[in-house]
C-alpha cells in the first residue's frame, strides 16, 4: 500500500451536514460512522451476553457432578453462545469496522446506500431480541446446538419457530449489508484507487461480501426446511417419507463453512493492516496476499462435508473432501508466511494493536494445524465431536476472529475518538487476554483426545483436572475483558489528543482525515497517485 | 505441499481400509435411542438394551449430594454390557430409532454416526480380551451425556456361554407376557423401570420439567383411562421426546411401569375408575397387538 | 431502489447524494419483526399470532410504500447522478444472486433427494445393507411415489404432469420475457405507448400464471392426492414451485406499479433504472421457472 491524498476533504464546508441531535441521531442516521459505531457496540453488548453464557457452561463443567443447572438449559447455554458468539459478535463486529473503515480507506463520502445500510443494523436488535427471549418461553430456548441438526432440532418446543426466524432476519441483514459493501468498494473508490491499491482490509471485505451473498440464503433455505418439515408435512430430512436427516447437514455446511470464512477474513484483513503498520514496512507479498484471499474463499465452497466424515458418506466423498480440505492450507500457508516476512527485519514496536497480531498470527497457526489434524479423514473418525474440535475452532475464533477484532479496536480506536486510549491498560488486557485464553482453551486438546465428547454438561471423573484448569482460564478471560470495556469508555470521554496519522508507521487515506474525522469522510474526493 | 501429500497418502490407505466392511464374521446392528443404546446380534436373535448404570444415574441428578469420584466408572458404566468374541471381524451396524446419535469407543479408533431411517455401516476386530468405554458422541437432546457404551470383549468360549444365557432370558420374558401379577409385585418392577426410562424427562417424583416435561402426578391421563394411557406410553408422542416404548419393553415391564405411574404420587387417589388402577402385561400385549391406534 | 433522472455525465463523487436521517430503516425492522413475532406465535397454536403477522405484514408493506416513496421522489427531484445509479445497479444485481443462491439451496436438496437419498432407501450402493435391515419392502422409483413407511403421509394416486399445465405456463412466462424486452425497447425508442401496453401485457401474463398455478394446486390436492405430505417428492415439488410462485407474485406487484409509474410518465428513454431492475428480476423468475420445468416436472 503506498497511497498518499493528494487532495483532502476541508472539514467544515459547505453543504455539511452534521449529525441530529439526541436518540434521533441514532435511530434514524443514515451515517457510516453512526452505523459503524451501533455495529460496534451492539457487538461489544452481544460479546458480554454470549460472555456470560459461556461461563454457565465452564461453571457446570468446572467439577463432575451436575451443581447449577439442568442440562437442558447447559445445552441451550451452548447453543445461544454459539449462535450469539458467530451472528452477534464477530459478524456485526466485521460489519462494524467496514463500515467505520472502508469509505475511509477508499475516499468515499459514505456508504453506496445509506438508508439500507441502517437498515441492516437495526435487523439485528429484533432478531437478537427474538433469540434471546426463547429462554423464558415454555421448553426453554433452543438446545439442538448451533448447527441445530434434524431430527433433534424439531424437537425444540415453543422456542423453535422464534429462532428460525430470527436466523432468517440475521441473514437477511448480512446480506444486505454484503450488497452495500459490495456496491461501496466497486463504485465509491476515489479517483485513482485502483483495486490493486486498496488496502487489504477493504480486500477480505469484498470477497466476504461475495462470501455471504452466496452463502446466507443458503442457511434461510435450511432452516426454512425445517420450519416446514416440523409444520407443514414435508418430509426433507424424514427417511420414512424418502427424505435424510444428512441432507441438513449438506445444505447447512455448505452455507457453514463459507461461514467460517466470512468470521476469519475480516480478521486476516486487519492482521494484513496492524503488522505493516507497527512493523513500519509495506505489506509483504501484497498481490500474493489478494490471490490467497480470493483462492481460500473459493476452495470453501468445496470443503463442506469435512464437518460431517462420520454420517457415512461413500468414499470417494470421503476422500474428495479430505483432498480438497488439505488443499487450503496452501493459501492460509501463503499468509502466515507474508505476515512473518512483513515483521522480518522491520523496525518494530509492540504497541497493544501489535501485540494483538502477533498473537493472532502464532495462536490461529495452532488452530490451523489442528485444523489440518481434523481434515484427515481417518484421524477425523476419532477426533470429531469432542473437545479436540472445541478447542480448534475456539483457537480460531477467539485468538483468531476476536483478537482481530480487539487489534482493529486498538488500531482505529485513536482515529475514532481523536483521544489516545490508556496503553498501559491495553497491555494488561493483551496479556491477560492471551495467558488465560491458553489456559482455557489448551487444556481443551487433551480433554479431546483422552475421549471426552462436546456438548455434554457433566463428564466421567478422569477427565477432571483439565476442565477446572480450563474453567478457571475461563473466567479469568471473561473477567479481563472488563477491561477492554472500561479502556473503550475512558478512551471515548478523553484522553491524550491523537494526530491525524495516530501510528508513525501508519498509512492509507483514512490516516489523511483528522481524528475525529469529520461526519462525512471525504466530500471532496482525493486523488490517489 | 510435499509434507501435505505426505499426509495425504496413508491417510488413504487407513481410510480405504477402515471403509472395507465386507466378509465379517458377525454382524451387531446398534440403534441409538434417547438415552440408551440397543445391541441386536442379527445372527442369534437376541437383542437388548443397555442404558446408563444404576449408581451412576443416581450421582448425576442435579445436586444429587453424591460425589462422582466415590461411583466406579462414573458415566461409564452400563447395566448390560455390550459382550463380544475376540479375534472375529465384527460389522456394527449403525441406526437410530428418533434423533441422529454416535457411537464411539474411543479404542475402536473410530465412530460413526446413528442416523435414524439409515444404516451405516463400520467394523472392528479386537484382539485383546476387556472392557473398552465410550460414550455417544452427537448431541443428541437432554441426557445426552448419559448414554455411554461398555464393550467387553471375551475369549470365544465365554461369548457362547453368554449367547445361550442372553437367549434364555429374553424366552423368560416372552412367557412372562402371560402371567396376572398381583400390585405390590408390578409397584416394585413398576418403579426400577420408571428409574430407568422415565425419570430423566417427568423426574423421580413424577413432576417433570415445567413447559418441557408434562408432571405425571395429578395428570390427567396418569389419572385417566388405563387404556388411553398405555396408549401413549406404547406409541409415545410423535414430534417430542416422549418415544414409543412399546417397541423398546416387554410387555410385563410395561405393565408395571403403567401400573406404577397410576399408583405412585398420590395418583391413586385421583383416579377416575378404581377399577383401572393397573394392568397385566396380557393387556398389554392385546393392545399392542392391534397396532397404532 | 429506483433512479430515474440523472444529472448527466461525470459528476464528481462530491454530487453523491446522501440522504438526511430517514426513520424507514428502523420502521422496516420494527414491522417486519411484527410480522416475523406474529408468525411464529402463530405457529405455537396462538390465533392472536395470526394478527399481529396480518398487522406486521400490513404495516410492513406500508412502510415500503413510504420508502420506495420518498426514493421516487428524490429521483425525480434531480438528486441522483450516475455513481447513485450504479450503487443501485449493483445492488439489484447482488440482491437477484443471492435469491439465486436461495433457490440453489432447494434444488441442492431435490438433487440430493433424486440421485442420493431415495436410491439409497431402495438399496443402492452404500444403502444396501439400510434396504435390506430397514425398508425391506421399499423400491426406489422417481418420483417416489412410494414411502419407506407410509403411515404419517399421504400417498398420492399421480403427480402433476409436465405437458398440460406446466407446459403452457412455460410458454406464458417465455412470452413475458419477450413482452417485457419488447416494452424495454419502446421505452428506449420513447414510445410510451408501447411501453405501457407491452407492460401492461406482461403483467396480464405474469398473473394468467399464477392463476393456472393456483388452478394446479387445487386439481393436486383434491384430486391427485399429491400434497406436501406426500413424501420427498411432494417435498421438492411444492417448496420449489411454491417459492417460484411467491416470486412470480412479488414480481407481478413489482410490474404493476411501474406500470403505474410508466403511464404517470417516470421514465425516459435514458434513465429508467426501476424499469430495468424490474425486468431482471423478471428475467430470474422466469429461468428459474425453465429450471424448473426440466427438472422438477419434466424428467
Amino acid at each position: 500500500m503506498s497511497t498518499t491524498a493528494a487532495t483532502v476533504g476541508t472539514l467544515a464546508d459547505e453543504h455539511h451536514h452534521g449529525p441530529q441531535a439526541g436518540l434521533m441521531r441514532w435511530l434514524f442516521t443514515t451515517n457510516h460512522k453512526d452505523i459503524g459505531t451501533l455495529y460496534l457496540l451492539f457487538s461489544l453488548l452481544m460479546f458480554l451476553v454470549g460472555g456470560a453464557m459461556a461461563l454457565v457452561v465452564r461453571l457446570e463443567l468446572m467439577h463432575p457432578g451436575l451443581q447449577y443447572v439442568e442440562p437442558q438449559f447447559f445445552n441451550s447455554m451452548t447453543t445461544m453462545h454459539a449462535l450469539i458468539m458467530i451472528f452477534g459478535v464477530v459478524m456485526p463486529g466485521a460489519v462494524g469496522l467496514a463500515n467505520w473503515m472502508i469509505p475511509m480507506m477508499i475516499g468515499a463520502p459514505d456508504m453506496a446506500l445509506p438508508r439500507l445500510n441502517n437498515w441492516s443494523f437495526w435487523i439485528l436488535p429484533f432478531a437478537f431480541s427474538l433469540l434471546l427471549l426463547t429462554l423464558l418461553l415454555p421448553g426453554g430456548g433452543p438446545a439442538g446446538g448451533w448447527t441445530m441438526y434434524p431430527p433433534l432440532m424439531l424437537q425444540t418446543q415453543d422456542a423453535f419457530p422464534f429462532v428460525i426466524f430470527a436466523v432468517h432476519l440475521m441473514g437477511l441483514s448480512s446480506v444486505m449489508g454484503a450488497i452495500n459493501i459490495i456496491a461501496t468498494i466497486f463504485n465509491m473508490r476515489a479517483p485513482g484507487m485502483t483495486f490493486m491499491k486498496l488496502p487489504l482490509f477493504v480486500w477480505t471485505w469484498i470477497i466476504t461480501a461475495f462470501l455471504l451473498i452466496a452463502a446466507m440464503p443458503v442457511l434461510a433455505g435450511a432452516v426454512t426446511m425445517l420450519l416446514t418439515d416440523r409444520y407443514f408435512g414435508t418430509s426433507f430430512f424424514n427417511a420414512a417419507g424418502g427424505g435424510d436427516p444428512v441432507l441438513f447437514q449438506h445444505v447447512f455446511w455448505f452455507f457453514g463453512h463459507p461461514e467460517v470464512y466470512i468470521l476469519i477474513l475480516p480478521a486476516f484483513g486487519i492482521i494484513s493492516q496492524v503488522i505493516p503498520t507497527f512493523s513500519r514496512k509495506p505489506l509483504f507479498g501484497y498481490t500474493s496476499m489478494v490471490y490467497a484471499t480470493a483462492a481460500i474463499a473459493f476452495l470453501s465452497f468445496f470443503v463442506w462435508a469435512h464437518h460431517m466424515f462420520t454420517v457415512g458418506m461413500p468414499l470417494t466423498g470421503e476422500l474428495f473432501f479430505m483432498y480438497a480440505t488439505m488443499s487450503i492450507a496452501v493459501p492460509t500457508g501463503v499468509k502466515i508466511f507474508n505476515w512473518i516476512a512483513t515483521m522480518w527485519r522491520g523496525s518494530l514496536t509492540f504497541e497493544t494493536p501489535m501485540l494483538f497480531a502477533v498473537a493472532f498470527v502464532v495462536l490461529f497457526s495452532i488452530g490451523g494445524f489442528s485444523g489440518l489434524m481434523l481434515g484427515i479423514t481417518p484421524a477425523d473418525f476419532q477426533y470429531h465431536d469432542t473437545y479436540f474440535v472445541v478447542a480448534h475452532f475456539h483457537y480460531v475464533l477467539v485468538p483468531g476472529s476476536i483478537f482481530a477484532l480487539m487489534a482493529g479496536a486498538y488500531l482505529w480506536l485513536p482515529k475514532w475518538t481523536g483521544h489516545m486510549y490508556n496503553e498501559t491498560l491495553g497491555k494488561l488486557h493483551f496479556w491477560l487476554s492471551f495467558i488465560f485464553i491458553n489456559v482455557l482453551f489448551f487444556p481443551q486438546h487433551f480433554l479431546g483426545l483422552a475421549g471426552m465428547p462436546r456438548r455434554i454438561p457433566d463428564y466421567a471423573v478422569r477427565f477432571a483436572e483439565f476442565n477446572f484448569i480450563s474453567s478457571l482460564g475461563a473466567f479469568a478471560f471473561g473477567l479481563s475483558q472488563l477491561i477492554f470495556v472500561y479502556l473503550v469508555i475512558q478512551c471515548v470521554r478523553g484522553g491524550q489528543r491523537a494526530t491525524d496519522q495516530v501510528w508513525e508507521g501508519a498509512e492509507g487515506l483514512e490516516w489523511t482525515l483528522p481524528s475525529p474525522p469529520p461526519y462525512h469522510s471525504f466530500t471532496t474526493a482525493p486523488v490517489v497517485r | 505441499m510435499l509434507i501435505l501429500i505426505g499426509m495425504a497418502v496413508p491417510a488413504t490407505r487407513v481410510l480405504i481400509a477402515m471403509e472395507s466392511t465386507g466378509n465379517p464374521d458377525m454382524q451387531i446392528k446398534v440403534t441409538g435411542y434417547q438415552w440408551k443404546w440397543r445391541y441386536d446380534y442379527l445372527d442369534e436373535g437376541f437383542g437388548f438394551f443397555s442404558s446408563l448404570a444404576a449408581d451412576s444415574n443416581e450421582a448425576r441428578q442435579l445436586r444429587s449430594g453424591i460425589s462422582p469420584h466415590t461411583v466406579p466408572n462414573y458415566l461409564l458404566e452400563v447395566d448390560e454390557p455390550l459382550v463380544v468374541p475376540v479375534g472375529k471381524k465384527i460389522r456394527f451396524l449403525t441406526t437410530a430409532s428418533d434423533v441422529i446419535h454416535s457411537w464411539w469407543v474411543p479404542a475402536l479408533g473410530w465412530k460413526r454416526d446413528a442416523i435414524p431411517g439409515f444404516i451405516n455401516s463400520s467394523w472392528a476386530r479386537i484382539d485383546e480380551p476387556g472392557v473398552y468405554r465410550g460414550q455417544c458422541a452427537e448431541l443428541c437432546g437432554r441426557d445426552h451425556a448419559f448414554m455411554p457404551i461398555v464393550l467387553r470383549a471375551v475369549e470365544e468360549q465365554e461369548y457362547r456361554d453368554w449367547v445361550v444365557q442372553m437367549q434364555q432370558k429374553q424366552q423368560d420374558s416372552a412367557s412372562e407376557a402371560n402371567q396376572t401379577f398381583s400390585l405390590d409385585e408390578l409397584m416394585a418392577r413398576g418403579e426400577q423401570v420408571y428409574t430407568t426410562n422415565c425419570s430423566a424427562c417427568h423426574q423421580a417424583g413424577g413432576q417433570g420439567i415445567p413447559g418441557a416435561f408434562p408432571a405425571l402426578a395429578g395428570s390427567a391421563i396418569a389419572t385417566g383411562a388405563l387404556q388411553e394411557h398405555a396408549r401413549k406410553v406404547l406409541y409415545g408422542k410423535a414430534g417430542t421426546a416422549m418415544a414409543a416404548f412399546g417397541v423398546q419393553l416387554s410387555a410385563a415391564e410395561l405393565a408395571a411401569v403403567i401400573t406404577y405411574e397410576r399408583n405412585a404420587w398420590g395418583n391413586d387417589q385421583q383416579l377416575a375408575e378404581a377399577a383401572e388402577r393397573m394392568g397385566q402385561p396380557a393387556d398389554i400385549a392385546v393392545q399392542l397387538a392391534q397396532g397404532v391406534p | 431502489m429506483n433512479k430515474e433522472k440523472t444529472m448527466m455525465s461525470d459528476t464528481p463523487a462530491t454530487a453523491y447524494y446522501l440522504p438526511e436521517p430517514s426513520p424507514w430503516p428502523l420502521l422496516a425492522s420494527i414491522t417486519l419483526a411484527l410480522m416475523f413475532v406474529g408468525a411464529a406465535v402463530m405457529l405455537n397454536g396462538s390465533p392472536l399470532g395470526t394478527f399481529l403477522m396480518g398487522a406486521g405484514f400490513a404495516l410492513f408493506l406500508l412502510v415500503l410504500y413510504g420508502w420506495f416513496g420518498t426514493v421516487v421522489r428524490e429521483s425525480l427531484a434531480g438528486l441522483y447522478n450516475r455513481r447513485v445509479d450504479i450503487s443501485f445497479r449493483w445492488g439489484m444485481v447482488w440482491f437477484i444472486v443471492s435469491e439465486v443462491m436461495f433457490f440453489a439451496g432447494f434444488f441442492g436438496a431435490l438433487f440430493y433427494a433424486r440421485l442420493l437419498s431415495v436410491p439409497w432407501l431402495g438399496g443402492a450402493g452404500t444403502g444396501w445393507l439400510t434396504n435390506t435391515v430397514l425398508w425391506p419392502e421399499y423400491t426406489a422409483q422417481w418420483p417416489a411415489l412410494q414411502l419407506p413407511d407410509a403411515t404419517h403421509f399421504t400417498l398420492a394416486e399421480h403427480t402433476v404432469g409436465a405437458w398440460g399445465v406446466p407446459a403452457i405456463n412455460t410458454i406464458i412466462l417465455l412470452s413475458s420475457g419477450l413482452t417485457i424486452t419488447l416494452a424495454h425497447w419502446a421505452l428506449k425508442r420513447g414510445e410510451h405507448r408501447g411501453l405501457v401496453g407491452w407492460l401492461l401485457a406482461t403483467w396480464v401474463l405474469g398473473l394468467l400464471f399464477v392463476v393456472l398455478q393456483a388452478g394446479e394446486y387445487g386439481h393436486a390436492y383434491t384430486e391427485l392426492n399429491f400434497t406436501m405430505n406426500s413424501g420427498i417428492y411432494g417435498t421438492v415439488f411444492y417448496m420449489l414451485t411454491g417459492f417460484h410462485g411467491l416470486h412470480v407474485t412479488i414480481g407481478s406487484i413489482m410490474l404493476i406499479v411501474i406500470w403505474l409509474r410508466a403511464v404517470r410518465g417516470d421514465f425516459n428513454p435514458r434513465s429508467h433504472f426501476a424499469f430495468e431492475a424490474v425486468a431482471w428480476y423478471w428475467h430470474f423468475v422466469d429461468v428459474v421457472w425453465l429450471l424448473l420445468f426440466v427438472l422438477v416436472y419434466w424428467l
